[in-house]
């Protein structure tokens, strides 16, 4: 039997499975269950069957911050999509200067969310920020960078793209340097600009590349706590409320678990339709 | 204050649906009463009070940033900004730790009855006599005795007593002298309903919403009319979906 196992080579996949199981299967589906209960964290949990769902057609909140989420996740796409790709094109080329500043561009995505953004938190600061401070000497009035909601917004993509940027250039660096020079080559002797260069050999190429940074940019844009937690807090009023802050404060605050539990699995699913809606449009070209 | 000390403002605040709590309750207005009935759209002082509390980060006395982006008002405090932080009892020992700041801990107001009570909701539940809660009560006191989680990162930090076997209260610690005279008369002078309404479900799933609503008033996106009728609406929702009050 045991041999057997071996042979199938069945037994090299089971710590992996187990590991699987153990962090990621198993969360999941107690999420699915749990979304059925009413549970407050102290006393047991009791059997709600589809109230909380019914619960939430009716929220409100939770609609708007489905929304907030969408907003964020369209105006920071087409910044950690089209800046990484910039800086790749002019740092793809193995030399000394762009080695130094790949790293320091990189450099922001080692670093906590919560470390990052705390930085950017004092720096946006309407009363002791640098940015304020440095507006003031020139003579401007400061910005309230976290304190209005169009500007709260707009701090978020930014601290959001700067947080990512590092990542997904890495990513168009690799797809970049999987292009054979010879296309290059076949082009400028055919005396293609460097425009056409782009758009008719580089950019199809990078297809793959390019369905992997959307793919995972999205992902990181509509999942994204860590950042809006710290920098405003789902302030001014719900302005930045995302839905992931929203299932945090149903949860923390409010320790209705069972109801936090049916909006992650409805978020899940949304999350889950996006992604696909983004593979079928990437594929569809 | 603020000329007296040539900072920008007077006050921190926390911002949290306890601290407008207690700035309501002193001056008579409550936004839940003891039979957990939201009055705050009944009270004629209610509106104005809440525009007053708008009014004080307009006029530049509090720091917007604290209730608009959840700015840490330890920063602001700490860093010299304000000159008063009003803070909850919890952060006592946080704030005493503050190298450099030569402050004292005192209560707001001082001839006026103290809102809170240490251990705030959790303990209070002893007294309300619903089984479901007193057996929920019962439970956080377990955990705080809870080796590891709530021992360390709560009672070994605050302070506080625990029924924790081994625990010991390191009653030597020069800060032990504040930190108990603030909780031991906080525990004398709490009135019985300020424990029943933090006691209460409504309030707690209340918190959140009077946050968001008051850091929308503040930052100019909503009205006080239009705060005391969200409010409202997110109170009735509440009440029917517990079931009961």
């Amino acid at each position: 039997m045991l041999y057997k196992l071996v042979k199938s080579r069945f037994i090299f996949v089971i710590p992996a499975l187990v590991f699987l199981s153990l962090f990621v299967l198993i969360p999941i589906v107690s999420v699915f269950v749990m979304s059925f209960y009413d549970w407050d964290l102290l006393s047991p949990p009791q059997f709600a069957g589809i109230k909380n769902f019914l619960m939430m057609f009716k929220d409100r909140m939770f609609w708007n911050s489905i929304l907030i989420s969408l907003k964020i996740l369209i105006i920071t796409v087409p910044f950690t999509f089209f800046i990484p790709l910039f800086l790749a094109l002019a740092l793809h080329r193995e030399t000394t200067s762009s080695k130094v500043l790949r790293a320091l561009f990189y450099w922001p995505y080692m670093m906590p969310a919560v470390a990052g953004t705390t930085m950017w938190k004092w720096l946006l600061s309407y009363d002791t920020g640098l940015l304020n401070y440095l507006l003031r000497i020139v003579g401007l009035k400061p910005v309230p960078w976290l304190l209005s909601p169009t500007p709260a917004t707009m701090s978020i993509v930014f601290v959001r793209t700067w947080g990512m940027t590092g990542l997904l250039m890495m990513m168009f660096i690799t797809g970049l340097q999987n292009i054979p020079n010879e296309y290059y080559e076949a082009a400028m002797i055919d005396g293609a600009n460097r425009w056409q260069i782009f758009w008719k050999i580089t950019f199809p190429l990078l297809k793959n590349t390019n369905l992997l940074v959307l793919v995972t940019s999205i992902a990181h844009v509509f999942r994204d706590f860590a950042t809006i937690y710290v920098l405003t807090g789902g302030g001014p009023g719900y302005a930045t409320t995302v839905t992931p802050l929203y299932i945090y404060l149903t949860a923390f605050t409010q320790f209705r678990i069972g109801y936090a539990y049916t909006l992650s699995v409805v978020f899940l699913l949304i999350s889950f339709v996006i992604a696909m809606i983004s593979l079928r449009i990437r594929e569809s070209r | 204050m603020k000329e007296a000390n040539g900072i920008p403002y007077a006050l921190s605040m926390q911002r949290t649906a306890e601290r407008l709590f207690a700035y309501m309750a002193i001056r008579g207005v409550k936004i839940i009463d003891e039979n957990l009935d939201f009055t705050l759209d009944k009270d004629p002082r209610a509106k104005q009070l809440l525009q007053d509390f708008a009014n004080m980060f307009k006029e530049g006395l509090m720091v917007p940033a604290e209730w608009i982006s959840a700015q840490d008002p330890n920063m602001a405090f700490g860093g010299g900004l304000t000159a008063v932080l009003w803070a909850g009892s919890w952060s006592t020992a946080d704030l005493l730790s503050i190298e450099g700041k030569n402050f004292v801990p005192a209560y707001l107001p001082k001839d006026m009855y103290w809102l809170s009570l240490e251990g705030g909701r959790f303990f209070g539940t002893f007294k309300t006599g619903d089984k479901a809660r007193e057996e929920a009560a019962a439970k956080f006191a377990l955990w705080t005795g809870w080796k590891g989680l709530g021992y360390d990162i709560y009672l070994k930090t605050t302070f506080h007593m625990s029924a924790y076997k081994n625990h010991h209260v390191d009653y030597g610690n020069p800060i032990m002298d504040q930190v108990q005279k603030v909780c031991g008369d906080m525990i004398a002078s709490t009135p019985e309903w300020v424990v029943t309404i933090r006691n209460s479900v409504v309030w707690s799933r209340l918190q959140s919403p009077i946050v968001s609503q008051m850091s929308a008033l503040v930052a100019g996106q909503t009205t006080v009319d239009n705060v005391i009728k969200a409010l409202r609406n997110e109170y009735d929702k509440i009440v029917a979906e517990v079931g009961k009050k």
